[in-house]
């Protein structure tokens, strides 16, 4: 089934198109909802949120852009609204903390780089983490990020460093990349 | 989202290894997701198991109408009428006879006496005539006249024709009429007759003091002491006075078999399959199929299987049974998939290790083949069913039973096929197969009383809690079977 009929299938409201959408774009999704999640249950219903503002809206889709960048979009902005309804905010956790930060190996599975990577962005507090997720990931940049978590600018700016700062720190200590040299041979550090 | 100009190696490295991760959520999300944006499923199930216990209850309310309920609705039209008297429950009174048939000689009926005329054709003109009970009257039932005090504030009495209350010529109580008594009767019976031939209503309001309970009574109660229903009247309504009733006392024991002809049906989650393994595509044969839902993938059909048991009850309270006894039990479903030629097919097992690969060999493919055919997953199991039954509703002869068990279950043989971890291929599954498992039943029934056994029929439903397969092998395939069941219970003496 191709994306348009899928999309034209939505419009009709036809369940196998929806559930063929779904099981197009619901893993990619479900593992946005994650990193921004406190656990898997709260990413699968961020999920769960999420596709039903997809269904609900699809008539709002115009074919400007990619679709699963407005489906992602919509996820995006469901996670962030998600977190904020449920106060999960905790901000202005200081750099000094991620010292502190204990990585527990039995917290990262050791299936494979990607999802151990995740791990390691979840151990970051949820107001670097999710600053992390929108700026690096899902790239917005920081005066959207301040309009979408009400805050200003410039604190997701160096919410942002803390953020990278602090992730860089567990990724050297879970060994998946190691400590770099000099300032530009990240790529080259990269544990194989 | 215009920030490309400023990544760094950091978030070039996050990108390229996070963004295209895959999760692979619950199937239970999609069901969420799907009821919310079109509405919830209705299950066809439940609206038969909702019929069939309404009508079972319409069925069993009308069968079973207490005698004393139609009394009283046969009082409340008689309340229409302030000169009534409400009527009683002549047969569960355990007073009946004290109550109605002494003092409800009729002066009709001695009349008849006195004058020997036909006791069938009784002349009820200008009485008023009220059904108390409903006896056969092709049974020597002779229709009386039933004297009455009506009024507690005016010293009069009313003469009232009560028609179906019966005093057989030559029975007990009329035998203790005195001659004296009876032509005083006929007298006033007559006297009461012309009223009531001039004005209906007028005949209400005539009173008599008749001591007649005084006169009559003790004869019936001799006859109610004496306990013997040597009359044949008293024979014919086969009229067993309650103090005589000596029941055997009932052990709290029965037993009973039952037979429960089923359709068995599957339910497949592959979560643990697509977390361990879809997220490791070197480590597994992944296909493109795990994308979708395992059990869009599969194409089973339900077969028909069967239970068979033996059940051991004992009462734990008038309602409530324990119940216990073994089950033997068929369930099959089938698996539609294609012949094709005999292919290395692997299958993935979690364990502590990690992922272990077991190649195997399947003549079955589940995409395409040479010709289409159909595998049976069957297995014969035995099982110890352990549970409750409740008398939701008790009548003489229908009533309703709901009853819920455990069942540890072991499975004694078994031919199954399994599907690969690349979706694929069936192969065989028996080495992994869970020999003991857990399943629960639950069923409400419809019972009826024949004699020493009772019958029931009704629908069930059988779950079975732990997978299949082992905990190694990542689908997990849960069975559930409904059915019919049809069984009767024996009390023990």
């Amino acid at each position: 089934m191709t994306e348009q009929a899928i999309i034209a299938g939505c419009l009709q409201n036809d369940v196998a198109a929806q559930r063929e959408l779904y099981n197009r774009y619901s893993p990619k999704m479900l593992s946005v909802c994650y990193r921004f999640a406190q656990s898997r249950e709260d990413g699968e219903d961020m999920l769960q949120e999420g596709f039903i503002k997809v269904f609900t809206q699809m008539h709002t889709f115009q074919n400007k852009g990619a679709f699963e960048g407005w489906i992602r979009r919509i996820i995006v902005h469901t996670c962030i609204n998600f977190l904020k309804k449920h106060k999960k905010f905790n901000e202005s956790v200081d750099l000094a903390y991620a010292d502190y930060i204990q990585v527990k190996e039995e917290t990262v599975p050791s299936i494979m780089q990607a999802r151990q990577i995740i791990e390691c962005i979840r151990l970051l507090p949820l107001g670097y983490r999710t600053v992390l997720n929108l700026y690096a990931l899902e790239g917005y940049s920081h005066k959207e990020i301040g309009q979408m978590l009400d805050i200003e600018e410039s604190t997701s700016r160096s919410q942002y460093t803390r953020a990278k700062s602090m992730l860089e720190n567990i990724l050297i200590r879970k060994q998946i990349i190691e400590q770099p040299k000099t300032e530009f041979n990240w790529l080259a550090s990269i544990k194989k | 989202m215009g920030n490309d100009m400023y990544q760094d190696e950091l978030e070039q490295f996050l990108q390229d290894e996070v963004k295209d991760h895959r999760m692979y959520p619950s199937d239970k999300i999609w069901r969420n997701i799907n009821a919310e944006v079109n509405g919830h499923q209705r299950w066809p199930a439940l609206s038969f198991i909702s019929l069939f216990i309404i009508s079972a209850l319409t069925v069993s309310t009308l069968l079973n109408i207490n005698p004393s309920q139609k009394l009283l609705k046969a009082n409340s039209l008689r309340q229409a009428d302030p000169k009534k008297l409400p009527l009683q429950d002549l047969k569960h009174s355990p007073n009946d006879f004290n109550a109605t048939a002494p003092s409800d000689l009729t002066a009709n009926t001695i009349a008849n006496l006195k004058r020997k005329g036909n006791p069938l054709e009784p002349d009820f003109t200008g009485l008023e005539e009220t059904p108390v009970i409903a006896l056969d009257f092709s049974k020597r039932a002779e229709p009386i006249t039933v004297l009455k005090t009506q009024s507690a504030h005016s010293n009069k009495q009313a003469l009232v024709q009560e028609t179906a209350i019966v005093i057989p010529m030559g029975s007990l109580a009329s035998k203790e009429l005195s001659i004296e008594k009876l032509n005083f009767l006929a007298e006033m019976n007559d006297q009461a007759t012309m009223s009531a031939g001039n004005t209906t209503t007028e005949s209400h309001d005539q009173e008599v003091v008749l001591p007649t309970e005084q006169t009559v009574e003790p004869a019936a109660t001799k006859a109610i002491k004496d306990q013997q229903p040597t009359d044949q009247f008293l024979q014919d309504f086969a009229y067993v006075p309650p103090t005589r009733i000596e029941k055997g006392k009932n052990s709290k024991f029965g037993f009973g078999f039952f037979i429960t002809p089923s359709t068995s049906y599957r339910r497949l989650t592959d979560d643990k399959a697509k977390d361990l393994l879809g997220a490791a595509p070197a480590s597994a044969p992944v296909g493109l199929n795990y994308t979708t839902d395992v059990n869009s993938i599969v194409r089973h059909k339900p077969a028909v299987g069967l239970e068979l048991g033996f059940a051991v009850l004992y009462n734990m309270s008038n309602r409530l049974k324990f119940k216990t006894g073994i089950q033997f039990n068929t369930r099959q479903y089938y698996i539609e998939t294609f012949q094709a030629s005999t292919d290395i097919t692997t299958i993935s097992l979690v364990n502590n290790r990690g992922v272990e690969n077991m190649s195997v060999f399947s003549p079955y493919n589940n995409n395409n083949g040479y010709k289409s055919t159909q595998l049976d997953n069957k297995m014969y199991q035995v099982s110890i069913p352990i549970g409750f039954q409740y008398d939701v509703i008790q009548g003489r002869k229908l009533g309703i039973t709901a009853e819920a068990s455990i069942q540890p279950t072991f499975t004694l043989n078994k031919s199954l096929y399994l599907l690969s971890t690349d979706y694929k291929h069936y192969a065989n599954g028996n080495s992994l197969m869970r020999k003991w498992n857990i399943n629960s039943a639950v069923g409400i029934n419809l019972t009826y009383k024949t004699g020493a056994y009772q019958w029931y029929l009704g629908p069930q439903a059988r779950f079975q809690h732990l997978p299949t397969y082992s905990n190694k092998y990542p689908i997990t395939e849960y069975l559930m079977d409904y059915g019919i069941r049809l069984g009767f219970i024996k009390q023990l003496k």
